[in-house]
């Protein structure tokens, strides 16, 4: 048989496997497995066993991932999220929908700090949803600007899903953090023009809370403080040289337990929870990677990838065309799968075709990072949707609420992906400049 | 013997195992975050490095396998979660059986295959290149992580309702 069109029909199988619930790894590793074996010989798919599994956790990138996990974890114990928001709502919130601008501000300060949407999400929810509503703001401006706030948890660096991109892709992890930090910055600010002008246009929506004064807008700024530098000594460490990635992360992860133990908020129990959701979170992280290591070698002797590209490039389009193509995809897949899945199964087989036409994987990161942002709050999968949907039931929201709330939210990021695609300079300006 | 009570017995085995692995597991991200913290300090401040951090990194990682075991046994792995929802709850038990017979199978072939290799490299004395720390026995405690998956798997199959109780569910991606 064809060998590409066994590698179509695996691709064909594995998403029947998916939409079955059969978990993503099995999927992936059980047709790369039988691919494989069907190509080259189930022999030498068994000497693949043999050589993949420990080599894939043994690598010492891998680790980076581990420890932002654990550094997430700890920020969650130290109450550094509290402090975010709260200095985020004596800036923010006399404006018009201030306090729900401040969810999205404490959000992207999290963000600095932990790697992951769904925790972003999580804690927002949890610390600002009762004030939202408390001062009367619209449930569904709230709900949607807590599901957006969100999408900051992986854009801004460090994001598990950065790391993730690099380790497929083996791109540099410090470029793609620095590549992300502008967007991030970008998006934040365009959810709180969105809210705002939502606001001033009908001001019921979000009340203006009590006015401050500079000195407590200046005092605040020492909740900011901690957070501030753990971004600068694990960002600044990784952009000037001074630490790998996974040092980094390791020298962050201790700052952050400090912290956490300067302000007695660590408890044994917390601190193994800590650990054992970190390993949780590890073992599912491993078994992905496994799972792809297994469908990116069946993808590589299928020659399907090599095929792809080559039929690409013979077709002549600008490469920013295939960009926009591809983005429409995943937009297209953000509805139905969820973010690890998709990843997995696009990365492997766009690589290739983006390689032969020369799109720069720092930048193409960006965008896949954003598309999986997206994802997350595009209804009816997006898991950031479900999580605020299940803190807000209890108050009486439905999940309908929490879908058309986030339908602004989902327009500024279709415009904010506009621009990104439009102008790269906004992504790779700061990559280019640590690379001089 | 009742099929049951064997379930329940194995149930119970398994969970003393993962008990077990989870604090291995644990002892392991601390030990990967104070082997980092030594070599950055001690670059640092000392000017003297960790000697073959690398490899203790890598080794300690292999070991950090464990958290396979755990995230299987804690119901952790991502699933699509689109069709289930809405099927009927038979069909559902149906499906998931199937997910975790092939799960079984996958898991099997590679505890077997990464048991072998373990084997091999104590046989031939594999050591790591630089501190000659043997690497089969962290190879060896990788086949034991997928073995306890392995096993996790089969009794999801076949009894997914003793199972149901230790799910603790979701990552935090």
């Amino acid at each position: 048989m064809n060998p590409e069109l066994v590698g179509a029909a695996g691709i064909g199988v594995m998403l029947v496997l998916m939409f079955l619930d059969v978990p993503v790894w099995i999927s992936m590793a059980s047709v790369g497995f039988v691919g494989f074996g069907i190509i080259h010989g189930f022999h030498n798919a068994l000497n693949l066993v043999e050589l993949l599994p420990d080599a894939t956790i043994g690598d010492y990138m891998i680790s980076t991932l581990v420890l932002f996990l654990l550094m997430g974890e700890f920020a969650d114990i130290s109450g550094l999220m509290e402090d975010a928001y709260r200095a985020a709502n004596i800036w923010l919130g006399n404006l018009p929908g201030g306090l729900a601008m401040a969810s999205i501000v404490g959000a992207g300060a999290f963000s600095a700090i932990s790697g992951s949407s769904m925790a972003c999400a999580a804690l927002m929810g949890r610390v600002a949803l009762p004030q939202l509503l408390n001062h009367k703001y619209d449930e569904k401006l709230a709900t949607g600007a807590l599901c957006a706030g969100g999408t900051l948890g992986n854009l801004i660096p460090p994001g598990v899903l950065i790391i993730f991109y690099c380790i497929m892709t083996s791109t540099s992890i410090g470029s793609l953090f620095a590549a992300c930090i502008i967007p991030g910055i970008v998006l934040t600010l365009m959810y709180c023009i969105q809210i705002y002008i939502q606001c001033k246009r009908n001001p019921v929506l979000g009340p203006r809370a009590g006015g401050t004064t500079w000195r407590q807008k200046l005092l605040s700024m020492k909740y900011g403080a901690a957070l501030t530098i753990v971004f600068g000594l694990v960002m600044g460490g990784i952009w000037f040289g001074t630490f790998t990635p996974s040092e980094a992360a390791a020298v962050g992860t201790v700052f952050v337990l400090i912290y956490a133990v300067i302000r007695r908020s660590v408890k044994r129990q917390n601190l193994v929870r800590a650990f054992t959701n970190t390993l949780g979170t590890t073992g599912m992280c491993f078994a992905i990677l496994i799972g792809v290591k297994f469908f990116n070698s069946f993808i590589v002797v299928s020659g399907l990838n090599e095929a792809l590209a080559t039929w690409v490039t013979g077709l002549n389009v600008a490469p920013i065309i295939v960009v926009i193509v591809i983005m429409i995809v995943y937009s297209v897949l953000g509805t139905a799968m969820d973010t690890l899945s998709m990843l997995f199964l696009t990365v492997p087989i766009f690589t290739t075709m983006l390689l032969a036409l020369k799109v720069d994987l720092i930048w193409f990161g960006v965008l896949v990072i954003i598309q999986m942002e997206f994802a997350n709050i595009t209804p009816p999968v997006g898991i950031n949707l479900f999580i605020i949907g299940g803190m807000a039931k209890p108050k009486g929201i439905g999940m309908e609420t929490v879908f058309s709330g986030v339908v602004p939210f989902c327009l500024t990021m279709l415009v904010f992906n506009a621009f990104m695609l439009a102008f790269p300079q906004i992504a790779m300006w700061l990559p280019n400049l640590l690379k001089r | 013997m009742s099929t049951h009570y064997l379930t329940r017995k194995v149930f119970k085995g398994l969970d003393s195992v993962v008990k077990l692995l989870t604090w291995i597991g644990n002892g392991a991200i601390a030990l990967i975050t104070l082997i980092f913290m030594i070599d950055v300090c001690g670059r640092a401040f000392l000017n003297k490095p960790l000697y073959g951090s690398n490899e203790l990194i890598e080794l300690t990682m292999i070991i950090l396998g464990f958290a396979i075991a755990y995230a299987t046994w804690t119901k952790q792995h991502v699933k699509m979660d689109i069709l289930s929802p809405r099927l009927p709850r038979r069909t559902q038990a149906i499906l998931t059986s199937i997910g975790s017979l092939l799960e079984f199978g996958i898991s099997a072939v590679i505890a077997y295959e990464v048991f072998m290799k373990a084997l091999n490299m104590l046989k031939i004395h594999e050591v790591s290149p630089f501190l000659s720390i043997p690497t089969g026995p962290a190879v060896f405690a990788l086949s034991i992580s997928f073995f306890v998956s392995c096993l996790t798997s089969l009794l999801q199959a076949v009894s997914p309702h003793v199972s149901e109780e230790k799910s603790e569910g979701g990552s935090a991606i």
